[in-house]
Formats: C-alpha cells, sequence, structure tokens
C-alpha cells in the first residue's frame, strides 16, 4: 500500500460513508431487521396471528416442490437467458465497433428496449404473440405457423419469456461490452495483426482476454437479474400456464402476498439470498481468475 | 486549503448518493403517478377546492369550516375508474366538509391488501372479498362493527351474509349483485338456428356443434389468465354441492374435505366441451381478447360475469347478449345462474374519522340519492347491479335474464368466496392445468385436495 493510502485512509472510509448509510437502511437493516428474523415466525396476514416457528419453515422449505419447481424454472431460464443475451450482446458490440454507418443509431435502437419498462415489453411481446402472429398465420396460410400455442405449453411459455428476456437485455449487455472492446488498446490489436493473428484468432486470443473485466460485471449482472426475475414472466404469463413459468421471486411474493404466510415467504426469500449469494460469489471467484493486466 | 477540497470530495459523494436515492423515489412517484392518473385528475378538482380554503383560512369570510377531513378509500381496478371518479367528485361536491380520495389500485388487489396488512397503513375505507376475507379481517380486529347502519335495511336481507363476521355481527356492505354464467351472442344464435337455450350439458354440447356447423365459433376463450378459471370451476362445482355449501366448506376446512364430490365427473366433461369448442390456440387467449370476442361477434358464447359486458357496451352498434346459467348437469334442475356479493366495502377500525366514513357509506348505499355512487355505478350495461331493490341502471337482455333468474329462485352463490382465504386463486392454477391438456380430472382434484391443506391452520 502507497505511503498516500495510509495517509488518506480514514478519509477514503468516510467517502464510503454516505453511500453505505443507504445501503443499510435501504437494505442491511431490512434484512436483518425484517426478514430473516420474521422468517422464524408463523405469521398470517389475514388472521394477524404470530407465533414463534423456530426452523420449521425452513424444514417445509425443503420438501415444498413448488418453490424448487420455481427454483428450477429460474434455472432454466437463467442458463438460456444469460447464455443467449451475453452471446447476442457481444455479437452485436463486436460489429457494431467496427467501421459501418449509422452506427450509433443502431446501437440506440438495440439499447430502447433496455429503457421500456418490463411491463410494457411484456404486453407488446404477449399481443405479437397472441394476436399478430395468429395473424400473419392466416393471411400466408402458415398453419404451422398458427397452430404454435404460445403460451399454451410450459415449454412454448418458458420459450416466449426467455425470447423476450433477451430482447430487452440484449442493449445494455452490448453497451457494456461496446464500451469494454472500446479500452483495448488499437496498438495490442494492430500488434496482433502484424504477427498475423485475424479474425476469429483475434477475438479469441486478444479481445476475449482482454474483455474478462467487462464479461465479470455483465456475468454477474445477468445472473443475478436471473434470480431475480419477476416482472416480464408476471406480466407475460403471471406464471402460468399452471405455475409451470412462475420463477421463486414471484413464488415468494404470491407466498408473502397472496397466501399471506408472511413467515413462510420470508424463510423462502433468504434461502433465494443465499443462494443468489453463492452461485454469484462463485462466479465472480472463477471470472476473476482469468481476468488478465496487460 | 487541502482541508477544504477533502470535505468539497466528502459533500460530493454525498450529494451522489443522495441524486441516486432521489432517483429512485422521482420515478416510484412517476410511477403511481401514470398508474393513477385518471384518478388524479379527478382529484386535482378537490385539492384545488382544499388550496382555495387554505387561502381562504388568511381571508376568513371564505370557508367556516376551515380544515377538511381528509377520508382515503381503495378499491380494486377494473373498466369503473370513470364512474369512481365521477362519485368522488359528487360526494365531495355534497359534504364540502370532507375530502375523500378514492385510489384505484392496478395490480393485483389481495396482493395489496396483504402488503398493507404487513405494513400496518390500511386505508380509511376499503373493499374486501366477501365472505372468508371479510370473517378473517374483523376476526383480526380490523373492521368496524356497522350492524346499526343504514344499509342493513337497505340491502337484501341474504346479502348481509356476505359481510358477516364470524360472530354473526355485520362488519361489510355488499354493495352490488355480480353474476357468473354463458353470455351469448343472440345475433349469431339466430343465425345458426338455434331456438331454445340449452338447459343441460347434452344440449349445451348440441348447441356448439350447431354454431361450429354454421361457420361460427361456438366459445370465446380466456383461460390465459387462471382467474377467469377461478370462476369458471367455481361456477361449475356450485350446482353440485348447493345443498349444503356451509357444510362443503366446513369439511374443507376441517382438512378432511375433497374435491370429489357427487357429480364432479360432469363439471370435468363440461369443461371437455368447453375445450373443444374453444378454436385452436385457446390458451393464449386472455380475459380482454375473449371479452373482445364476445364484443365483435367473433364468437357467440363466454363463460365469465356481467362485467363482461362493459366491453361488449362499448361496441358501436352494441350487440344483444343475453344470460343463461351454465348448463353444466346432465339434470336441468340443479342448474342455476350463480350469483352473489361481489364487493364488499369495510370501515377501518382505527380510523380518524368514524363518522365521516359512515356518512360516506349512507350516501353510497342511498338508491335514491340523485346523481350518487349507485345511480353512477349501476348506469351501464356490464355494471353489476346494486344487492337491494332498485328501478335504474341500463337495461338489457342479459339484465333481464339476471332478474327473470333471480325473480324465480334460481340462483346459487359463488363457492370460491367461501374457500379458505388465498385458495380461490390457486384452484384457478390448478384448473388450468385441466384446460391446456396437461394434467388429468384424477390430478386436478388430487392437487386441489392437497393444496387446500396450504391454506388452513
Amino acid at each position: 500500500m502507497s505511503i498516500l493510502y495510509r495517509k488518506n485512509r480514514k478519509f477514503y472510509y468516510l467517502l464510503i460513508v454516505p453511500a453505505l448509510v443507504l445501503y443499510a437502511g435501504a437494505l442491511l437493516i431490512p434484512l436483518l431487521g425484517g426478514t430473516i428474523p420474521y422468517s422464524f415466525l408463523n405469521w398470517n396476514l389475514m388472521s394477524g396471528k404470530k407465533s414463534v416457528a423456530g426452523f420449521s419453515n425452513y424444514v417445509k422449505l425443503i420438501s415444498d416442490s413448488g418453490f424448487w419447481m420455481a427454483f428450477w424454472f429460474n434455472i432454466k431460464l437463467g442458463v438460456l437467458t444469460i447464455i443467449g443475451s451475453n452471446l447476442a450482446g457481444f455479437v452485436l458490440a463486436y460489429f457494431l465497433n467496427k467501421e459501418i454507418k449509422a452506427k450509433g443509431l443502431i446501437r440506440s435502437l438495440f439499447f430502447i428496449p433496455n429503457i421500456i419498462s418490463a411491463v410494457l415489453v411484456a404486453f407488446i411481446w404477449t399481443f405479437i404473440f397472441s394476436q399478430i402472429l395468429p395473424n400473419i398465420a392466416q393471411l400466408m396460410d402458415w398453419e404451422w405457423l398458427g397452430s404454435i400455442s404460445w403460451f399454451g405449453t410450459p415449454q412454448m411459455a418458458a420459450f416466449t419469456i426467455v425470447v423476450v428476456s433477451i430482447w430487452q437485455q440484449i442493449g445494455f449487455l452490448m453497451m457494456i461490452y461496446t464500451a469494454g472492446l472500446q479500452t483495448i488498446p488499437t496498438d495490442l490489436i494492430e500488434a496482433g495483426k502484424i504477427d498475423g493473428c485475424t479474425g476469429f484468432k483475434l477475438i479469441r486470443y486478444i479481445q476475449l482476454p482482454l474483455l474478462m473485466p467487462t464479461i465479470t460485471i455483465n456475468l454477474f449482472v445477468s445472473i443475478s437479474g436471473a434470480f431475480k426475475a419477476f416482472d416480464v414472466p408476471n406480466a407475460m404469463t403471471a406464471g402460468g400456464p399452471y405455475g409451470s413459468t412462475m420463477p421463486v421471486a414471484m413464488d415468494i411474493y404470491k407466498e408473502a402476498f397472496g397466501k399471506y404466510n408472511m413467515g413462510y415467504g420470508a424463510a423462502k426469500s433468504v434461502v433465494l439470498f443465499l443462494i443468489v449469494a453463492a452461485v454469484t460469489l462463485i462466479q465472480l471467484h472463477i471470472t476473476r481468475k482469468k481476468e488478465v493486466e496487460y | 486549503m487541502k482541508k477544504v477540497k477533502k470535505w468539497a470530495a466528502l459533500g460530493l459523494a454525498a450529494v451522489m448518493t443522495l441524486s441516486l436515492a432521489a432517483c429512485g423515489g422521482k420515478s416510484d412517484n412517476a410511477g403511481s403517478g401514470a398508474d393513477n392518473a385518471q384518478t388524479n385528475e379527478a382529484a386535482a378538482a378537490p385539492e384545488e377546492a382544499s388550496r382555495n380554503d387554505e387561502a381562504g383560512q388568511e381571508a376568513p369570510a371564505d370557508n367556516a369550516g376551515g380544515e377538511k377531513v381528509k377520508i382515503n378509500m381503495a378499491v380494486w381496478n377494473g373498466t369503473w375508474g370513470e364512474d369512481l371518479n365521477k362519485f368522488m367528485v359528487d360526494f365531495n361536491s355534497k359534504n364540502p366538509d370532507i375530502e375523500l380520495d378514492v385510489q384505484m389500485q392496478t395490480g393485483d388487489y389481495s396482493d395489496f391488501l396483504g402488503a398493507k396488512v404487513a405494513a400496518n397503513d390500511l386505508p380509511d375505507v376499503y373493499i374486501l372479498t366477501p365472505y372468508t376475507q371479510v370473517q378473517a379481517f374483523a376476526e383480526a380486529g380490523r373492521l368496524m362493527d356497522l350492524s346499526g347502519e343504514s344499509f342493513v335495511d337497505r340491502v337484501y336481507p341474504a346479502a348481509l351474509d356476505a359481510g358477516k363476521g364470524k360472530d354473526g355481527k355485520i362488519y361489510a356492505y355488499p354493495a352490488n349483485y355480480e353474476y357468473l354464467g354463458v353470455f351469448y351472442n343472440k345475433a349469431l344464435f339466430e343465425q345458426a338456428g338455434i331456438e331454445t337455450l340449452p338447459t343441460t350439458r347434452e344440449e349445451f354440447e348440441a348447441v356448439c356443434a350447431q354454431l361450429e356447423g354454421a361457420g361460427i365459433q361456438p366459445i370465446a376463450p380466456t383461460y390465459k389468465h387462471s382467474w377467469t378459471l377461478k370462476h369458471l370451476f367455481s361456477t361449475l362445482l356450485t350446482p353440485f354441492v348447493q345443498d349444503d355449501i356451509p357444510g362443503f366448506v366446513a369439511s374443507l376446512n376441517s382438512g378432511q374435505g375433497t374435491f370429489d364430490v357427487e357429480g364432479i365427473d360432469e363439471v370435468f366433461q363440461f369443461a371437455d366441451i368447453m375445450k373443444k369448442y374453444s378454436g385452436s390456440n385457446m390458451m393464449d387467449q386472455d380475459s380482454t381478447s375473449g371479452f373482445n370476442a364476445l364484443a365483435n361477434g367473433q364468437a357467440a358464447m363466454l363463460v365469465s360475469g356481467e362485467f363482461s359486458l362493459s366491453t361488449v357496451a362499448a361496441m358501436d352498434p352494441v350487440p344483444e347478449i343475453g344470460c343463461f346459467a351454465v348448463p353444466v348437469a346432465s339434470d336441468a334442475s340443479l342448474n342455476k345462474l350463480a350469483v352473489d356479493v361481489g364487493i364488499c366495502y369495510v370501515i377501518n377500525a382505527n380510523t380518524a374519522h368514524p363518522e365521516e366514513c359512515k356518512r360516506l357509506l349512507d350516501y353510497m348505499s342511498n338508491p335514491d340519492e340523485e346523481g350518487g355512487y349507485i345511480e353512477i355505478v349501476a348506469c351501464e350495461l356490464g355494471d353489476a347491479p346494486p344487492a337491494m331493490p332498485y328501478s335504474g341502471g341500463a337495461p338489457s337482455a342479459a339484465m333481464d335474464d339476471y332478474t327473470a333468474y333471480c325473480d324465480a329462485g334460481n340462483t346459487v352463490p359463488w363457492v370460491y368466496q367461501q374457500y379458505a382465504n388465498g385458495f380461490d386463486v390457486t384452484s384457478g392454477d390448478i384448473f388450468q392445468g385441466y384446460m391446456a391438456g396437461a394434467k388429468d380430472q384424477a390430478t386436478v382434484i388430487q392437487e386441489m385436495n392437497e393444496s387446500y391443506l396450504n391454506f388452513i391452520e
């Protein structure tokens, strides 16, 4: 540590105090003072009765097929959207980093889905799937398209949610990848080119390794986002058909505010919190190791 | 100098953090503002008035009353947003000492209630679902006893049950009757040559076949929205338990009951007919597209409630839509129109203004109030009739059919409102599995039975 750091250490800590206070007030205190203690209670919101439950909520959770079904759906949704949106985001960023016309405009167009509210996005797509596509099918006499029931089976409903989630997230990830690509010094690229490293090899051996910090951030954002998915599934399928597209966040919400089991809902959120924390820590650990410095 | 810089940096860090927080706060406001845009517009009027009041205090000649009593009222969303604004303006103009603010909840209302209960921040006056929800809220001491209020003598005696607590006291004003049945397009029935309405399941299937033969889609599906299936399952089930609904519900609540009642096969057979005649991709259609399909003549029938007629009313010309009881049973005498109280208004036991809230309920339950609540919310096609003798309201074929069923005593209640709190929503989700063809009858019944246990203590 530098002398400057040691000299100013107190001041540096002081700098994070305002943010820390907000973070504590909005997150730590409710979590430690609310959610975690509640998870040890039997608390029915409607009757208002509270009683100490000990670990019974957690024990119940282990055999709660609904919760684990929701969790499994989250994993499916997560894997598909994370891979899909990161791949597509990178490809877009890569090509939009080249010398092409109206680059800024095209980037903005890809970014727009990200600034529209997720609920609106979901409504637009629901309309496309349930009204526009069947109409196109009818006009063109495409029976294969017309006979697809987009929300009728768990697989198709999940598919529509994945498509919309990817479509919505692409813009944001593309922007970060673009920023990452632009920080790579051009002399490195040029040196690589002179040494005969071009095309796909250039991406594989020079750009991707140098992009690892960006990939770390993007994976972090999309993994935690996937586990917290709520708005798009809620507005598109409301968890249907028959609860098959219910992500954990919605399951928790329904438990606490639909079935009025506040304590059990709190226990579910604590478990979700622990799982997400574990997954993201592991991910950070792995991708950090791959980061290179130059 | 260095010190100053440091402090400046620190201040900057604080400002940046706070500005982030402010961003969040602002967008929140913007969100709710947009949600309640309609409500706000109308709310602007009384606000204006109260601002005048404040100005008036400096010049005391203006308004002697001074401070207004503010009452908050929460209702669920629906097609009645404009009506509620009118009612709010009317009430405020007739009661200069009260400022009523009606907040329409856009999301799921039961979720809203749960959140409000958790935050201990219930409004002064609000809507509850009849029966179990009122009972649970009353038991928790959240509701004011309204046994002595004026509405008790005004509404039908049978409707009062919907707002009774377990102790027999009256805790809620049952504001309207709603009905669930088969709504049908008279012109399309005529076109297909159907002269008599089906009274049994067999006749219903024949009608469907006849419609289909005439190139008309028989049934408008709404099955993507599981709440419509909660209504459907309840409507199909009730005829078979109508003789002893309290007994059926009590057995469920004891944990020993089952949905495998006598006649349950007929429930699923009727659902099969609906699946067969609802067109392709029926699981993609939600309540909006289903109501539209009935309104614009894409389909001849819709199994839903009178609220679907609001969509019909928006058509030009308005098609003539009639209503008949869902003919689920082969025995025609079992098939009755499902009529029940749909909305209960309650007063918060902890309200700071009990007298003003009671005045509000008195106003809302007065059928003779000119330009008042009942006149406003019951005047159009698709509006639910008040749960009391009332001669006003929009005349319609469906309304005539409803009146005929009521006069003949040919009605049954909605059993789903009497399930343990919260199970109604789940029943719709489970039944959706059957409509989508993913679960068979035995699985659905088993899941219903098992799931019900989670809702009883």
